[in-house]
């Protein structure tokens, strides 16, 4: 499997409106966090085409464990690129990696860290990654 | 205070898991829970969030995490246990133990370290006084818990 350390998933779609920002004008810190799960799940269905297959089936996908830093701020109206990395892919586990940029200031705002494993609902036991998801993480993986 | 030392305090917020909390997979979305370490925190301070207070400082996260031991589905009845720790002059962190209601399991514990801020140059500050007292009120030794957060 080809991986090129320098490649990444781009999500461009993120924008700051109102509804984003706090009572001093800020982007909520939340809001980093429920993206984060907009790009993992646009990044699956998009390289993934058994990606919603996989999910209905006994096979599931469980977020183990997630960080935040918190590098820099946003304001209403800017505009945010989300960059979508993967690393420490094992056999039942991987984790992925979230840089939230400013694209009028191209500077890093955000970067979250989350943990997911795969889990045979059946029999309650970690299961291998799935091969098509295992096949499209690899594509972005960083060095661990 | 069975997950505490008895010496050790708490705020304790409770969240009933609702329909419009689960997705498709029948349990609250992760995201969920990480909305609900806000709240938390926001209620802890509320008294705290006065014009008075906001106009002058804010408090800005600089890191959070959290780990998730056990899902939850619409009706969980989820208490949310807040303890401060690592105060210092400029910041402190909250601790965040999710339990279920009754049975006490764990669903997932979370931590958020903020950075007290004058807004009048956005740069760092001392915490003041009034938000010292409250986060005494419910700071604990992390070294002493039954859990790493």
């Amino acid at each position: 499997m080809q991986t090129n350390p320098n490649s990444y998933f781009s999500f461009d779609e993120l924008k700051v409106f109102f509804k984003h920002t706090t009572y001093h004008g800020f982007v909520h810190p939340y809001n980093f966090l429920e993206w984060t799960s907009y790009v993992r799940e646009a990044f699956f269905a998009q390289h993934c085409p058994d990606f919603e297959a996989i999910l209905i089936s006994p096979i599931k996908m469980m977020t183990t464990k997630i960080s935040a830093d918190y590098l820099g701020e946003s304001k209403f109206g800017d505009r945010l690129q989300a960059r979508f990395t993967s690393t420490k892919i094992k056999k039942v586990s991987f984790d992925v990696i979230v840089r939230f940029m400013n694209t009028q200031s191209a500077q890093k705002i955000c970067q979250t860290y989350h943990s997911l494993v795969f889990v045979d609902s059946l029999t309650g036991k970690f299961t291998s990654i799935p091969q098509s998801i295992k096949e499209a993480v690899s594509k972005y993986q960083e060095p661990d | 205070m069975e997950y505490f030392a008895h010496s050790q305090r708490e705020f304790v917020y409770k969240y009933i898991v609702m329909l419009s909390d689960i997705d498709k997979f029948e349990h609250m979305s992760f995201a969920n829970y990480l909305k609900l370490m806000f709240l938390a925190a926001d209620a802890l301070l509320s008294e705290l969030y006065k014009p008075n207070f906001l106009n002058k400082f804010r408090l800005r996260l600089e890191h959070s995490r959290m780990q998730f031991k056990k899902q939850t589905v619409s009706g969980d009845k989820i208490l949310i246990k807040v303890n401060s720790s690592g105060i210092s002059h400029q910041s402190f962190s909250l601790l965040f133990t999710f339990v279920i209601e009754g049975s006490g399991e764990l669903v997932g514990l979370g931590r958020q370290t903020y950075k007290a801020i004058l807004r009048s140059n956005e740069e760092a500050f001392d915490i003041p006084s009034i938000l010292i007292s409250l986060l005494e009120s419910v700071q604990v030794v992390e070294e002493n818990l039954l859990y790493k957060y």
